[in-house]
């Protein structure tokens, strides 16, 4: 079953529901953006945040910000800064598979926001191990960043005594409509393993496969109750409190802040996790290969919603987009130590049968989400690809070059 | 309490929309992690039924959660409810099947013992003289609730609060009172709108009340439960943990 609205069938790994009209849970909590009235939510916020304002000896700061390179990062700083007057403490997991852009969004942002920040660096080869391990057992490349980036945080803001950690907005409501914005839904231990690690903690991958030692998985273990409720540890959404809107905040912050987007060839949309040489690319192809479709199924599903392109325009970007080829294998292949074949392999042990029908080492002709809509055709009439993105690579720790300060 | 749709955990919003949470396995793993008395697994979906139910008892065999279970959902006869306990639930929790049987309670009852029973009441403020089917909406006048349960019987009824659940209000105690008048011996666990430990507090300081169950917002705030125990000024069994300040 698919949406009458969006792109999203009810396979949808995070879950989905389906009213009696035949819209999806998704569709049906982003009409609350249209209905709720976001001055009265923003004074909600404001009044929740006076017991973390300045509070009496406690910590130089009054939340923990996680940042990347992304677009988010921007927005949700230039909020917690700029509009709620927060004193903040940013807090970067190095994802290793930096792109330039995202490198320099950092550094940019560290400058432009003027914030003090404190990033964790893996040791490349504890990262190595623990890649080899999540993509041979569950296809994935990236679940080192997302569990790195889900738990640093955390860990800082128990370590150092900042009960409030300030999270953009919950991909689980914004995607797939999980909690309404009235629930105002926190951070927690239970969504991060089910639907950002996929179901599995970093203790889970210890011994398997002989590759991931203890010393291996520090960085990205969520802490335990004890210290969360002693500390008093809570992580809040701004999506639940500010009208989230992802496309015009990137726009924004790109024109006001300096935050440089990324052209890839997987999607229209230059801004979504532009600090990443791999998520637009291996990452989003791994996703096509086990859910049957990729990332800007997302993004045009969003664009749907927001009123900016119709349904059947969207339906053409997908098939324009999601079957592009990739540039970074060879980087990540040589990162990992394996040959490209062996990439290749894993893939096809992981894919969805469903969706990929071939056999004997083969994925065959795709039969993904795009082909299964009804009405479905396999024909765009978008023309040519319009984005041009030659290899880049990635670079696994770097220092920035910020462009709005440059000393020489 | 974790509702299930189609085997997935849902959120329940006023009885009628729900919003798809995740994996049974996963929320019970994180219920038990935080200590919680008893977890109630209710298939919501439509058409529960035999087989939907006998999912259910399965995964939850493979669990094997050491918290006491209370499993409910496609049970249609006595012979369901013997098979549910039989299974490795510790009470059985009927609802649909007794609004339209009246003798399914005392016949459960009188095979599996009081102790094992649990008769789900939904109410609405906005009818509060019946008592309504839990999937369909059909009303009932309140009153045949007596021959629902005959006159000693000595399970719990579980109030739900139609208009409370999921929603911002807090539960109607006047429900309460309705059924504490027609069923003065009754013990009453309740449900529907309870976020805060002082509503809690007020639950249970009415005598009959038994317990105060809890829904979505176990799904949407870190450690709900061990916290808001530790709020909770009636005697509840606490996180055992560490020191709360």
């Amino acid at each position: 079953m698919f949406c009458r609205r969006c792109l999203y069938g009810s396979d949808h790994p995070l879950g989905i529901t389906f009213d009696s009209s035949g819209l999806c849970s998704g569709c049906r909590i982003h009409e609350e953006k249209d209905r709720i009235d976001w001055a009265d939510r923003e004074a909600l916020l404001r009044n929740l945040l006076k017991e973390y304002r300045l509070r009496q000896g406690g910590s130089a700061y009054d939340c923990v910000v996680p940042v990347s390179g992304a677009g988010d990062s921007y927005y949700v700083m230039h909020l917690v800064k700029n509009v709620l007057g927060l004193r903040p403490l940013a807090v970067h997991y190095n994802a290793h598979f930096n792109s330039r852009a995202g490198i320099q969004n950092l550094a940019n942002l560290r400058e432009v926001f003027n914030v003090d920040a404190v990033q964790m660096n893996v040791n490349p080869e504890s990262v190595r191990r623990v890649t080899r391990a999540t993509l041979t057992l569950f296809g994935s490349v990236y679940w080192h960043v997302i569990a790195g980036q889900t738990a640093y945080p955390v860990q800082v803001a128990a370590d150092m005594g900042i009960p409030l950690i300030v999270w953009g907005a919950h991909q689980g409501l914004e995607q797939v409509g999980m909690y309404s914005h009235l629930d105002e839904v926190e951070m927690s231990r239970r969504y991060r393993r089910e639907h950002d690690l996929m179901g599995v903690e970093a203790e889970d991958l210890l011994g398997s496969l002989d590759v991931v030692r203890e010393r291996d998985i520090l960085a990205f273990q969520y802490p335990d109750e004890d210290l969360l409720l002693k500390r008093h540890i809570r992580g809040i959404y701004l999506g639940n409190y500010f009208r989230w809107d992802p496309y015009s905040q990137h726009r924004r912050m790109e024109a006001e802040f300096g935050f440089r987007a990324r052209r890839n060839r997987r999607s229209f949309d230059r801004y979504d996790h532009a600090d990443s040489a791999i998520y637009m690319d291996l990452h989003d192809w791994l996703k096509l290969v086990k859910r049957g479709f990729s990332k800007v199924t997302d993004q045009a599903s969003r664009e749907i919603r927001h009123g900016r392109i119709t349904r059947d325009y969207a339906s053409q970007l997908v098939r324009r987009y999601e079957l592009e080829g990739l540039t970074e294998v060879p980087t990540l292949a040589k990162w990992l130590g394996a040959s490209e074949r062996a990439l290749e392999l894993v893939a096809i042990q992981h894919k969805n049968s469903r969706y990929w029908p071939g056999q004997y080492g083969d994925l065959g002709d795709f039969r993904g989400w795009s082909s299964l809509r009804p009405g479905a055709n396999n024909n765009s009439n978008l023309g040519p690809h319009p984005q041009v993105a030659p290899r880049e690579g990635f670079t696994l720790i770097g220092r920035g070059y910020p462009r709005l300060a440059r000393y020489t | 309490m974790v509702a299930l749709e189609d085997g997935w955990v849902v959120g329940s919003y006023g009885f009628s929309c729900r919003l798809p949470i995740g994996t049974l396995e996963q929320q019970l793993t994180e219920l038990e992690r935080w200590q919680v008395d008893e977890i109630a697994v209710i298939d919501i979906s439509q058409h529960a039924d035999r087989e939907t139910l006998a999912e259910v008892l399965e995964r939850l065999c493979q669990l094997s959660p050491m918290t006491p279970l209370l499993v409910g959902g496609g049970v249609r006869d006595a012979n369901d409810a013997s098979w549910v306990i039989s299974s490795g639930a510790d009470r059985v929790l009927l609802g649909s099947a007794a609004f339209r049987d009246p003798s399914l309670v005392p016949e459960v009852s009188a095979q599996l013992g009081d102790q094992a029973v649990v008769l789900s009441v939904p109410m609405s403020s906005h009818q509060v003289d019946t008592w309504l089917e839990p999937k369909t909406g059909d009303a009932m006048p309140i009153s045949t609730l007596q021959r629902a349960v005959g006159p000693r019987w000595g399970g719990e009824i579980l109030l739900m609060d139609v208009d409370a659940d999921g929603g911002r209000d807090a539960f109607n105690f006047s429900l309460l009172s309705i059924i504490e008048g027609l069923l003065p011996n009754c013990q009453v666990a309740l449900f529907g709108g309870f976020r805060s430990s002082f509503y809690i507090d007020k639950a249970l300081q009415r005598p009959n009340v038994s317990a105060v169950c809890i829904g979505n917002a176990c799904t949407q705030k870190e450690l709900f439960v061990p916290r808001l125990k530790h709020q909770i000024s009636s005697p509840v069994r606490k996180y055992v943990g560490c020191e709360v300040d």
